[in-house]
C-alpha cells in the first residue's frame, strides 16, 4: 500500500515537472499582459494579436513548410537507401551502415558546422539548397534505421515469388516490398517531421539569412528579450502543445490497439 | 537471380551518394580545418589549434564544466526515470501506454519553446539570473527526461517476469533480486538512455544560454561561437575533433554503435 | 543484357526523381536571386536599422524609407538583408564577395576593412556635394578627417555608452564611477553584454579608473575647444586602447570578479529586463538607452493627462572616468555599384529622412540640421510657449516653463551648428531630465571631450582578448564541481581497481544454465 502510493506520488509529482511549464504558459496566453506573473484579466487578445502577426504566420508557414519538404524527400531517399543496404553485400552494407549512423550520434553542433563548412566552400552556404540538405542529413538516417527493422522481418520469398508469378522488379518492388515495409517507412516519416520541427542548431548553421523557423525565432527573441514583448509567442507556444498533445493522444488512443498486434513486436 | 538482386541494390546508390557528398565530405573537412591554421589568407597545416586546446585554461575548463554538467544532468534523469519506466513497466494497469504517453509527450514538442517555458517558470519562482548552473540542469533534466523514460520502460516491459520469480523462489529478497537480476537486465536500456541524454547536455547550447542568461558556457556553446564571433574556424573545427572522440570513447564504452535509436527517438510510438 | 537495362528503368525513374527533388530548392534560389531588369542595390544592414512600417496596428506609422526611395528612383529596386554581429557581417563579405553594395559595420570594423583594403572610396562630387557634405554634423565630419575614415565611409548612428540605471533601486553617486556595478548592493541586479569588445572597455575602465580619474583633474577640459582637449582626449583614447598582458589579466580579472555580480550577460534582452524591472542596472548603447527609457516611461494621455500605464522614469548616466563613442557607418564593399550606393546614402542623409530613422531607430543620426533639431525641441523641450504671443524671444520664446522659471538649456551647438538656420541650438529641460533620454540621445561636450573610440585590434591581439574573454565566460569553476569530479574520479578508480582485484582472483563460475539464460535474452 505505502509502495502504491509513493510509486503514484512519484508520478504526481514528474508530471507535474514536465508540464508546469506548459500550463503556465498556457494559462498565460488567455490574459493581454507582457510579462508571465502578471494577470490582466481573461481575454483572447493575444491569440487575435498572434493571427495578425503577418510574421509569425509567415514562420509558421516556412517551419512547416520545411518540415513537409525534408521529411518527404528524407523518406524517399532513406527507404530508397534501407532497400538497397539490405540487398547489397555484407562488405558494401557494413560502412555504408556505419557511415548512416554518424550523424545519429554524433553531436548536432558538429554536423552542423560540417555542413557549414562544406557548404562555404561550394559558394551554397545559406541558401534554401543547404537548409533542406541540413534537415535532411539530420533525418535521413532515422528513416533508414526505421526501415530496415520492418526489411529484416519480411519474408524474402515472395519477391521471388512474386517475380516467379511474371511481376516487373518494379511491380515487385512497389506491389510486395513496399507494402510490407510501409509501418517502417510511415513511422520514418513522422519521425523526420518531428526532427525538423524540433531542431534548432542546423537550422541555425544552414539557414538563408533572411529565413526563419520557429525555433531560430523563439531563441532569437530570448537572445534580444523580445520574447516577453511579444506576448503573441505564448499564443502560439500555447496552441503548438495543446495541438501536438491533442494530436497525439488521439493517434496513439486509436491507432495503438491494431499496431500492437501487427507490428508491435519489431525484433 | 544476379540481376535482380543487381537492381535492388541500386536503390541504395543516390542515398550512398547523399552520404559521401554531406556526411564523409564535412566531416573530412572539419578533420582538415582543425589542423590547419589561416595566416595571411594562406591556409597552412597547424598543430597550433591542437596545442592551444589543451593550454588553454579557459577551454579545459569549459570542457570540465560541460562535463560536470553533463554527468549530473544524466544521473538526475537516470535517478528520476528508472523508478518511473519501472512503476509503467510493472503496473498492471490496462492503460499504461497512455500513461506512458504523458511521459515522454514532451519529446514532441519543439524543445526551444519547451525551454522558453521553462525560462519563466524559473523566472517567476526567482530562480532565473540567481542559480545559474542549477537552472541549466534543470533545463537539461527536463528536456532530455523523456529521452531516458523511453528506452528504460522498453527494456523493463520486455524482462520476463520467470527471472524475477524464479529469483525470488531462490530465495533473493526483494533488494538482492533487483541489484542480481532486474537491474543487471535493464542494462541495455540504461545505456542507451545514458548515451541519449549525456552527449546532448555537453552540447545543447540553446538550453544553457537561456537558462543561465548567457553566463554558462558549454562545449557546444564555445564551437558556436568559434564559429560565428571570433570567427576562427580552425579552432572551431578543433574543439568538434575532439567533441567527436570523447564521442567515440563513450560509445566504445557502452558499447553503443549497435544502439537502435530510432526506438529511443520514440519512433515506434507513431 | 535486355534484361538488366529493363531493370534500371525504375531506378533512374528514381534517380532522376530524387535529382529533381533536390534541384527543386536550388532553382527556387537562382530564381530569387536572379535579376530582372531593373538595377539592384544590394544593402546589408543590421537588424531593426532603417525604418520600416510597423507590423502592427495601433502603431504609430513609420516611414518605410527603402519604399520612399524606390519610388523616388524609378528602375532601381533595393535588395535588403541583415545581420547580427560586425563579424557576421565580414564573414559573409569574405564567403559572398561582390555580393553587396552597402553594408554599415561599426567603427572598429570600418577601421579593419580599410586597413585589408575591402573598401571602394566614396567620389570626391560625393564628399563635396551629397546631402551628407551639407547636413552631417560637422563635430563627426571632423572626427572622421582626424581618424582618416572620410574617403571610405560615412557615419549613420553614433553614441556613447554608459549605464541605464532605475533612480528608485540605484543612487545616482554610484554610478559616477563605472565601478559602480561592482557592488554587493546591486548583486543579481545588472546587466551587461554579451559582446568581447564592449565588456573589455568596461574592464579597461574599471582598472584603469584612478588614472583617468587623476588625468581628468589634471588636465580639467570642459569643452571641445579648450586648448588642451586634443591633448586629453588622445591620453585618454591611449588608455583605454590597451591590451598588453598586463591589462588583459587584469581585465580578465575584474570581469570574473564582476560576475558574481551579475544577472546575466545579455545580447540585447537587457532593454526589456529593464522596463520589466528585472534589472536596475545595465550596461548599455545610448540608442538603446534612449529607447529603454522611453519604454519605461509611464503614459499619460495627451487630452486628458490621466494616467494610462504605469512606469518609471529611469535614467542614463555616464561615469565620470571616460566613455565610449562608437559609430556604425556605410561603407562600400569592393566591387560595390559606387553610385547606387551614394545615392542612398545622400538619401538616407537628408534631415526628413534621419528624423523618419531616428524615430523609429531611437538612435542618434550623424545627420543633423534644423528639421532634427525641430524634431528634438518636439521630443524633448520643456518650455511653455505661448502660442498667440508668438516668439518673443531669440530663442522663440523657450526656455521658460508653465510657471515662468527658468530651464536648463542643454546646449547641443557643437553637433548642429553650421547645418542650419539656428543661432543657438540649445534644449531647454527641466533639472531631472538632464539624466533621461537627452543626455543620451546626445552627450554633453564636457562627455565627449573625454570619450575615446575603441580601435580595431589586429589578428593577435583580437586572439588575446578573445581568450581573455572565453576565460571570463568559462571561469570560475565552482567548489561543488571540482568535488563531483573528484567523487567521480574516485568511483572510476573504484571499479577499475575492484575489477584489477577480480580479475587476479579465481574466475566466478556461473551455475548451471546462467549464461545460456543470458543468451536467451
Amino acid at each position: 500500500m505505502v509502495r502504491k502510493i509513493l510509486s503514484i506520488a512519484l508520478c504526481v509529482l514528474v508530471l507535474l515537472f514536465i508540464y508546469s511549464p506548459i500550463l503556465l504558459l498556457v494559462v498565460y496566453s488567455f490574459t493581454d499582459s507582457t510579462i508571465i506573473g502578471q494577470w490582466k484579466g481573461f481575454s483572447f487578445a493575444l491569440y487575435g494579436q498572434l493571427f495578425r502577426d503577418a510574421k509569425i504566420m509567415q514562420i509558421l508557414f516556412n517551419t512547416i513548410w520545411l518540415a513537409l519538404a525534408a521529411a518527404v524527400l528524407s523518406t524517399v531517399l532513406g527507404t530508397a537507401g534501407a532497400i538497397g543496404i539490405f540487398y547489397s553485400k555484407r562488405k558494401v552494407a557494413r560502412p555504408l551502415q556505419a557511415v548512416s549512423q554518424i550523424p545519429v550520434i554524433n553531436a548536432e553542433i558538429v554536423t552542423a558546422i560540417s555542413l557549414a563548412l562544406l557548404f562555404s566552400v561550394v559558394l551554397l552556404y545559406r541558401t534554401y539548397f543547404s537548409l533542406i540538405v541540413g534537415h535532411m542529413v539530420l533525418c535521413t538516417p532515422f528513416v533508414v534505421l526505421s526501415v530496415m527493422p520492418k526489411l529484416k522481418q519480411m519474408d524474402p520469398n515472395t519477391y521471388e515469388a512474386a517475380l516467379d508469378l511474371g511481376a516487373s522488379p518494379t511491380q515487385a518492388l512497389f506491389k510486395i516490398v513496399i507494402p510490407q515495409i510501409f509501418s517502417g517507412i510511415v513511422s520514418g516519416f513522422m519521425l523526420s517531421i518531428t526532427l525538423s520541427l524540433d531542431d534548432y542548431i542546423i537550422t541555425a548553421f544552414t539557414k538563408p539569412k533572411m529565413f526563419d523557423t520557429i525555433s531560430t525565432y523563439v531563441y532569437n527573441a530570448v537572445k534580444n528579450g523580445t520574447n516577453s514583448s511579444t506576448p503573441a509567442l505564448r499564443a502560439l507556444s500555447a496552441l503548438i502543445f495543446v495541438v501536438m498533445i491533442v494530436a497525439l493522444l488521439i493517434f496513439n488512443l486509436r491507432a495503438r490497439k491494431p499496431s500492437k498486434t501487427a507490428g508491435g513486436n519489431q525484433k | 537471380m544476379e540481376k535482380i538482386h543487381f537492381s535492388r541494390k541500386q536503390l541504395g546508390i543516390p542515398y550512398a551518394l547523399f552520404l559521401a557528398l554531406f556526411v564523409v565530405i564535412p566531416m573530412l573537412l572539419i578533420l582538415f580545418y582543425a589542423f590547419t591554421a589561416t595566416v595571411d589568407g594562406k591556409i597552412t597545416f597547424s598543430f597550433a589549434n591542437f596545442l592551444n586546446f589543451f593550454t588553454s585554461t579557459a577551454k579545459l575548463s569549459t570542457l570540465l564544466m560541460s562535463f560536470t554538467i553533463a554527468i549530473i544532468s544524466t544521473a538526475i534523469c537516470l535517478l528520476i526515470a528508472y523508478p518511473i519506466a519501472y512503476i509503467l513497466a510493472r503496473s498492471r494497469l490496462k492503460k499504461k501506454n497512455v500513461l506512458l504517453m504523458l511521459f515522454i509527450l514532451p519529446m514532441w514538442i519543439n524543445f526551444v519553446l519547451r525551454i522558453t517555458a521553462l525560462r519563466e517558470l524559473l523566472d517567476l519562482i526567482g530562480l532565473l539570473g540567481s542559480q545559474n548552473y542549477l537552472n541549466v540542469i534543470i533545463g537539461m533534466v527536463y528536456d532530455f527526461l523523456p529521452f531516458m523514460i523511453l528506452p528504460l520502460y522498453t527494456t523493463l516491459e520486455k524482462l520476463d517476469n520467470s527471472y524475477l520469480e524464479a529469483a525470488s523462489d531462490l530465495g533473493g529478497n526483494k533488494l538482492t533480486v533487483f541489484t542480481k537480476v532486474t537491474f543487471p537486465l535493464s542494462m541495455p536500456g540504461v545505456v542507451s538512455g545514458i548515451t541519449m541524454v549525456f552527449m546532448p547536455s555537453m552540447t545543447n547550447y540553446v538550453v544553457s544560454d537561456t537558462l543561465s542568461n548567457f553566463n554558462i558556457t558549454i562545449l557546444g556553446k564555445l564551437i558556436d561561437e568559434y564559429f560565428t564571433t571570433y570567427d576562427n574556424w580552425h579552432m572551431g573545427s578543433m574543439i568538434s575533433i575532439i567533441l567527436l572522440f570523447i564521442i567515440f570513447l563513450s560509445m566504445l564504452f557502452s558499447g553503443g554503435f549497435k544502439e537502435n535509436k530510432q526506438e529511443t527517438r520514440g519512433a515506434n510510438l507513431w | 543484357m535486355k534484361h538488366r537495362f529493363a531493370s534500371c528503368r525504375p531506378l533512374r525513374l528514381l534517380a532522376d526523381l530524387l535529382a529533381l527533388f533536390l534541384a527543386v530548392p536550388f532553382l527556387f534560389c537562382l530564381a530569387g536571386c536572379d535579376s530582372k531588369q531593373e538595377t539592384v542595390l544590394r544593402v546589408y544592414n543590421w537588424e531593426d536599422y532603417i525604418s520600416e512600417p510597423g507590423d502592427e496596428e495601433g502603431e504609430d506609422e513609420y516611414v518605410d524609407l527603402i519604399a520612399k526611395f524606390e519610388e523616388e528612383n524609378p528602375g532601381i529596386r533595393v535588395e535588403y538583408s541583415t545581420f547580427g554581429t560586425n563579424e557576421n557581417m565580414y564573414n559573409e563579405l569574405k564567403i559572398n564577395p561582390g555580393g553587396y553594395d552597402l553594408v554599415c559595420p561599426s567603427d572598429y570594423m570600418i577601421m579593419k576593412m580599410i586597413e585589408e583594403n575591402m573598401c571602394e572610396p566614396f567620389t570626391d562630387d560625393f564628399l563635396q556635394n551629397s546631402n551628407y557634405a551639407a547636413y552631417a554634423s560637422p563635430y563627426i565630419r571632423e572626427l572622421f578627417e582626424l581618424n582618416g575614415w572620410t574617403k571610405y565611409s560615412v557615419a549613420y548612428m553614433w553614441g556613447t555608452m554608459g549605464y541605464v540605471y532605475n533612480p528608485e533601486t540605484v543612487k545616482a553617486e554610484d554610478l559616477t564611477s563605472w565601478a559602480g556595478i561592482w557592488n554587493d548592493a546591486y548583486s543579481g541586479k545588472s546587466t551587461i553584454k554579451d559582446s568581447v569588445r564592449d565588456s573589455y572597455f568596461l574592464g579597461v575602465a574599471y582598472v584603469y579608473r584612478d588614472e583617468l580619474e587623476k588625468l581628468a583633474e589634471e588636465y580639467n577640459v570642459r569643452n571641445l575647444s579648450d586648448e588642451n582637449y586634443a591633448e586629453y582626449n588622445a591620453k585618454v583614447t591611449q588608455i583605454m586602447n590597451r591590451t598588453d598582458e598586463e591589462t588583459l589579466e587584469k581585465v580578465k580579472d575584474s570581469l570574473i570578479d564582476l560576475k558574481k555580480y551579475l544577472y546575466g550577460f545579455e545580447v540585447d534582452s537587457g532593454k526589456q529586463d529593464m522596463v520589466t524591472g528585472k534589472i536596475s542596472i545595465n550596461f548599455a548603447w545610448s540608442g538603446d538607452a534612449v529607447y529603454t527609457m522611453d519604454e519605461a516611461e509611464p503614459v499619460y494621455n495627451e487630452d486628458t493627462g490621466k494616467l494610462e500605464a504605469d512606469g518609471v522614469y529611469l535614467n542614463y548616466a555616464i561615469p565620470e572616468e571616460c566613455s565610449n563613442i562608437w559609430f556604425d557607418g556605410w561603407v562600400m564593399p569592393k566591387g560595390a555599384n559606387v553610385e547606387l550606393a551614394q545615392k542612398f546614402i545622400d538619401f538616407l542623409s537628408t534631415p526628413e529622412n534621419a528624423v523618419a530613422n531616428m524615430n523609429y531607430i531611437g538612435y542618434t543620426s550623424a545627420i543633423a540640421g534644423d528639421a532634427v533639431f525641430e524634431e528634438m525641441i518636439d521630443w524633448y523641450d520643456e518650455s511653455y510657449v505661448d502660442e498667440s504671443a508668438g516668439p518673443s524671444s531669440p530663442n522663440g520664446g523657450r526656455g521658460f516653463d508653465e510657471e515662468g522659471h527658468p530651464l536648463q538649456a542643454y546646449d547641443l551647438n557643437y553637433f548642429f551648428q553650421g547645418t542650419g538656420s539656428y543661432d543657438d541650438y540649445c534644449i531647454y529641460v527641466s533639472e531631472e531630465s538632464l539624466s533621461r533620454q537627452i543626455f543620451a540621445q546626445y552627450p554633453t561636450e564636457e562627455v565627449i571631450t573625454r570619450s575615446a573610440i575603441m580601435q580595431h585590434f589586429d589578428n593577435a591581439t583580437t586572439t588575446a582578448v578573445n581568450e581573455m574573454w572565453e576565460e571570463v565566460k568559462g571561469l570560475p569553476i565552482p567548489v561543488w564541481a571540482y568535488i563531483v569530479i573528484a567523487v567521480i574520479a574516485a568511483i572510476c578508480i573504484f571499479v577499475l581497481l575492484s575489477f584489477l582485484y577480480k580479475g587476479r582472483r579465481k574466475e566466478y563460475k556461473p551455475k548451471k544454465g546462467y549464461r545460456i539464460l543470458k543468451k536467451g535474452f
